[in-house]
């Protein structure tokens, strides 16, 4: 009955009263469509959800007045389009003019005998949740209500949210969660656009094949086939003595042979390098690389000191072959690789000696614990800091804990090198696992975190016993789960995000704690790393310059030797292995100024490194790379545009296939426009032309160069 | 919410350089005359300098240190290799690395001053206090936290925001008009830059710093370029595609001025640095010619950041600690040079930070592990040089200034080495504690250095 007032009204009627009673953009009952529109009404704070075009086409006229889209949409079904879809009910609330959705037929009804709603009919038919979660292929959606009584809201409202993460931080705005409302199909391009989403965080980016791909299987089974894929190989070198022989030189004189280049092949890691970038953009163990190279950046070792390659070709092999193995597994083998053993100088590291007047050094052991293990300060299981009746945050570990790790932890020395014999203290060798020698090791009874390390152990179980006591505090869940989520998936995750995956750190399912298999699939898994679109505003990160560079190569369909991506980082503060310190290029911690927002990524962006971004990408999408003459079988990099060629012509079709590869189909309608007209005035018969021009400008818009 | 935003002005290649003014906060409303121009430079030495190899008690105080630093430790200078220098007013002799070959005269010449004992602080402390854990700064030892002390001038809680950047607000009024911004680095991202209303210009210690692909009349290149300008003001609603978007604006903004001038020789800066091998020279050189341009630029006030790292010496110290003093000595002695051969040595003051000291005692391997009071060294024409400020440490293991294994405890505080800084720079009493927030904490204000 009161639909038909509403269809009465004839639209000049209906805008004047809209603006009148504040929020009544209800009129004709057209039939609900596809998709939902979300708009909100600036001057009275209050959003509206709306899936009848008759509808948009009133609120876009009305722009003046306030209306305006937020930019977010989700699908829906017509009707009839799936039977097992149900009508979501619409009504009105004139009193406090708030619209209400509900797909609950027993709530509908009681709504409908309630004379301050209006049943303005059907919204458009999604699904019932069931037991409180959604059937397969739906997305959520969460239903909000702010009351009206905090100033700051407005009148009160609803508001619903497909991104969980966006929906949790209403709480803090003194909205109710009112929890799940309904679930929302999935259309094709939003499967598309989470695949596309799914690859920004698994994989060193998406070749335009890749998203056909990871739809069709699905992403929890792609993740799965993922994470069995067996580990890319480096090329591995023999050890080198830590001072380059005089003969050992660079050598640009014919013939090239492996020795042309000694000195750059053994004391820098330029072969490193390159293998890193040939089998990031070419290899298909994408989620074990992506991963190794978050190990590489936790687990932090650097050319800087360990600058033969040897090592390092080995130290990073170890992160990709114990990608997805088990958190204290990689605690003991990082702990003794010859490499960090280098590094934060726990080789030769020995006991007290009075007569020398000397202490165990302390590096590996502060660091272990403040960087690799447990932080700065006592966490909570969702990655919050514990406080002390004061508010203030408490300490991990004591400077004592730090001294008495560093005393447990000496007797150390290099691994003997192959062919010589055993020595005390072997030559620097950077390969390998650090040998025992009890003789330098301090057996005298310790105490690492509450726990005593006796002296009647060997030397090896008095590191591993204090290895348990650090893998067993509570920090290590948390803090290891924020620092992955961090690289692979947001910046700033919220703390229930950082909470569902250290329990999973806890115990798999099985009681195992801190199997990485587990808690990456959960960290990919995640209802906040999972949907097609994420609308909270600080959601995501800003792609470091190694991802950002492999990504558009990926997007270009590269087959490449990885010579010319191994220097373009440079100039952006991240020269892939030569992190400045044990700190890594940029700190987990970096938040940024003004908003507060944690952003590690920006620690290194600033104005000359966002030039440099830019650039390089400039050059990777004109420019031509040619084999390098001083590396045996070097091939260059070839791009592969005839995909997007293909679709030149129609500057549309080129930019859909952009937006779905590069924007993970975020694309906003006034970007699009932008690279149209630079597309357009590029002569349709240049299709590579084409092709270039949409990817520069696509990779250098700052909206993709933010992953979310 | 969206500051920067809503404090951008419209359009982008045309009048570009006048479209940042606001962004950086600098206000002409509030632009005050100065007809002086004064520089500070901040070189930063990442890792913890071990400052207890940097200046030696050379005089009979010698036996307390070999004492400690061993021969056996291998982490000793000998006596005899000591720069030995007597500091004014003190009757001690002291000595420098020996690394410190070209800036050993400049300290008998009275162009270089050494500060010691310096560090984080909330107040002064004594033993006791620290013992009873009153007041100490927070995360002591650890490297990220104390850089970020020294930077904020500030150790009561953690900030993203530098002194460097407080100061840069503050005097951002006396560079009028100018778009320039007060603060540039030349060594990456830093706290010590970042202000409340100010940002810092970051441009590279090597290579030109300009947009690529956008020179050329073409109707292509046109397209392009105005593209990517349109693009900048897309998606700003997201807090990090804004913040992405707004650095790239602003490097675009100021390559056009500040390119030419960086990656340009200089005939007459250029030939007192030898970069070979040296990034902090080559750091120092940029900085020398941007000063040496700053009547293009129309600034009275610039601050710098210049760093070199590699000083985290716990094991190797005696190679490690030569190399990269050296560079140093070499890199800040040029940089004093090109500011005379500038005629502006009495206006640029060229001053050392670190992380931490390093322990007294010797750790295995030949190094140092983390500690906190180090000793810094102040450079310039307007230094009050020769003469060594604050108080150097006892170094009895055990004794008064010791908190264990050589830490030494403080005796003037970070945020007096800024404020005395920043009040040569013009910096009003009134004003001091807009830059260095607790420095209410201290009755010393003006450490009398400059």
């Amino acid at each position: 009955m009161q639909i038909k007032t509403f269809t009465q009204r004839t639209l000049a009627t209906l805008a004047a009263t809209l603006i009148a009673q504040s929020f009544s953009p209800s009129f004709a009952q057209s039939a609900p469509g596809n998709t939902i529109v979300e708009y909100y009404l600036q001057p009275f704070n209050k959003y509206y959800l709306t899936a009848m075009p008759a509808e948009w086409a009133l609120l876009d006229s009305l722009a003046a007045s306030g209306w305006k889209r937020t930019g977010i949409s989700y699908s829906a079904n017509t009707a009839g389009q799936d039977a097992a879809a149900k009508p979501t009910c619409r009504f009105f609330h004139p009193g406090v003019a708030t619209h209400f959705y509900s797909i609950d037929p027993a709530e509908c009804s009681l709504l409908a005998g309630l004379k301050e709603f209006i049943n303005e009919g059907i919204s458009w038919y999604a699904y019932a949740p069931s037991n409180g979660s959604c059937p397969a292929n739906t997305a959520p959606l969460y239903r909000t209500f702010n009351n009206g009584t905090n100033a700051n809201n407005g009148p009160a409202n609803h508001r619903y949210f497909s991104d969980y993460t966006f929906y949790q931080t209403y709480a803090a705005k003194g909205y109710n969660l009112e929890g799940l409302a309904m679930c929302l199909p999935q259309s094709s391009a939003e499967k598309r656009a989470d695949a596309s989403r799914l690859l920004f965080q698994a994989t060193f980016g998406a070749r335009p094949a890749d998203i056909d791909v990871v739809v069709s299987k699905g992403s929890t089974a792609w993740i799965d086939e993922q994470l069995n894929k067996p580990a890319s190989q480096y090329t591995p070198r023999d050890w080198v003595s830590i001072t380059r022989p005089d003969t050992c030189t660079n050598s640009a004189t014919p013939p090239l042979t492996v020795n042309s280049y000694c000195s750059r092949d053994n004391y820098s890691l330029f072969l490193l390098q390159k293998e890193f970038f040939q089998q990031a953009i070419n290899n298909s163990d994408q989620l074990r690389q992506r991963v190794a190279w978050a190990w590489s950046q936790f687990f932090v070792t650097s050319g800087v000191d360990v600058g033969q390659a040897y090592g390092m070709i080995d130290y990073q092999q170890l992160l990709r072959d114990q990608a997805f193995a088990n958190f204290r597994t990689l605690l003991s083998k990082v702990t003794l690789h010859a490499a960090m053993g280098r590094f934060l100088d726990m080789a030769n590291n020995q006991k007290p000696d009075a007569a020398r007047g000397i202490e165990p050094n302390e590096n590996y052991s502060r660091e272990l614990m403040q960087l690799f293990s447990l932080g700065l300060y006592q966490l909570n299981n969702d990655g919050t800091y514990k406080r002390d009746a004061k508010g203030v945050a408490m300490d991990a570990y004591t400077q004592e804990d730090v001294e008495d790790l560093a005393h447990v932890m000496t007797g150390w020395v290099y691994p003997t090198v192959p062919g010589q014999s055993t020595a005390t203290r072997n030559p620097n060798n950077n390969k390998g696992y650090m040998e025992e020698r009890p003789q330098f090791h301090e057996y005298a009874e310790k105490t690492v975190l509450g726990k005593k390390i006796t002296s009647n152990l060997t030397q090896s179980q008095r590191l591993e016993s204090a290895l348990d006591a650090i893998f067993a505090h509570p920090n290590v869940p948390p803090f290891v789960s924020r620092a992955l989520i961090q690289q692979l998936v947001t910046g700033d995750p919220s703390p229930s995000y950082v909470d569902r995956v250290a329990k999973v750190f806890q115990n798999n399912g099985s009681g195992i704690r801190g199997d990485m298999k587990a808690v990456v699939r959960a960290i990919l898994t995640d209802v906040e790393a999972r949907g097609a679109g994420k609308w909270e505003p600080s959601y995501g990160h800003l792609s470091e310059p190694v991802l950002k560079l492999t990504r558009l190569a990926r997007a270009m369909n590269a087959t490449t030797d990885g010579l010319y991506f191994r220097g373009a980082t440079a100039g952006a503060a991240q020269s892939v292995f030569y992190s400045p310190s044990v700190f890594n290029y940029y700190p987990p911690d970096y938040e940024l100024s003004k908003s507060g927002v944690l952003a590690p990524e920006f620690a290194i962006y600033n104005t000359s490194t966002a030039l440099s971004r830019v650039n390089t990408a400039y050059n990777t999408v004109y420019g031509t790379i040619t084999p390098d003459a001083t590396v045996i079988g070097a091939t260059g990099t070839q791009f592969d545009l005839s995909s997007y060629a293909a679709l030149a012509s129609d500057s549309n079709a080129l930019l859909d296939r952009i937006n779905e590869v590069l924007f993970a189909n975020r694309m906003t309608a006034s970007t699009r426009a932008i690279i149209k007209k630079a597309v357009d005035a590029v002569s349709a018969s240049d299709a590579t032309g084409r092709a270039r021009m949409a990817l520069y400008l696509s990779v250098a818009a700052p909206e993709a160069q933010v992953l979310r | 919410m969206n500051h920067t935003r809503r404090h951008l002005l419209q359009g982008i290649s045309a009048g570009a350089t006048i479209a940042s003014l606001s962004q950086f906060g600098i206000n002409s409303a509030f632009a005050q005359n100065a007809t002086d121009y004064k520089a500070l430079v901040c070189v930063f030495m990442f890792g913890g300098n071990d400052g207890n190899n940097l200046i030696v008690p050379a005089d009979s105080n010698y036996s307390a240190y070999s004492a400690v630093r061993t021969a056996a430790s291998n982490i000793q200078l000998t006596q005899a290799e000591l720069l030995q220098f007597q500091p004014k007013g003190s009757t001690r002799t002291f000595g420098f690395h020996p690394a410190l070959k070209r800036l050993h005269p400049l300290m008998q010449s009275g162009k270089l001053a050494a500060l010691a004992n310096v560090g984080p602080l909330n107040k002064l402390l004594t033993k006791t206090d620290y013992a009873a854990n009153q007041d100490r700064p927070y995360q002591l030892f650890s490297h990220s936290d104390q850089q970020a002390q020294w930077q904020n001038a500030d150790s009561t809680d953690f900030s993203r925001i530098g002194w460097g950047g407080r100061l840069s607000d503050v005097i951002a009024p006396m560079n009028g008009a100018a778009v320039m911004p007060v603060t540039t680095s030349v060594a990456g991202s830093v706290i010590w830059g970042q202000g409340n209303t100010t940002s810092m210009l970051t441009v590279p210690s090597a290579g030109t710093f300009g947009l690529s692909g956008t020179t050329g009349t073409d109707a292509v290149t046109t397209a392009r370029r105005d593209a990517l300008m349109a693009l900048l003001d897309e998606g700003r609603d997201h807090t990090l595609v804004d913040q992405t978007a707004s650095g790239l604006k602003t490097a675009i903004n100021l390559s056009g001025s500040v390119n030419p001038v960086i990656s340009s020789a200089n005939a007459t800066v250029d030939p007192l640095f030898d970069t070979n091998g040296n990034g902090l020279a080559a750091q120092l050189q940029r900085v020398a010619r941007l000063i040496a341009k700053r009547g293009d630029f129309g600034v009275k006030r610039q601050v710098f950041f210049v760093s070199i790292g590699g000083f985290d010496t716990h094991a190797n110290q005696l190679t490690t600690q030569q190399n990269l003093l050296t560079q140093v000595d070499s890199a800040l002695a040029s940089f004093y040079e090109s500011t005379v051969a500038l005629g502006v040595a009495d206006q640029v003051t060229s001053f050392t930070m670190s992380d931490f000291g390093r322990t007294f005692k010797p750790a295995a391997g030949g190094g140092s592990d983390h500690a906190w009071g180090n000793h810094h060294l102040i450079l310039g024409g307007a230094v009050k040089g020769g003469a060594m400020y604050g108080a150097f440490p006892n170094q009895t293991l055990g004794g008064p200034d010791d908190l264990g294994e050589g830490r030494w405890l403080p005796t003037t505080s970070v945020d007096q080495y800024a404020a005395t800084l920043a009040t040569w720079f013009g910096v009003s009493a009134a004003d001091l504690s807009k830059v260095v927030p607790n420095i209410v904490a201290f009755a010393t204000k003006n450490l009398g250095f400059v």
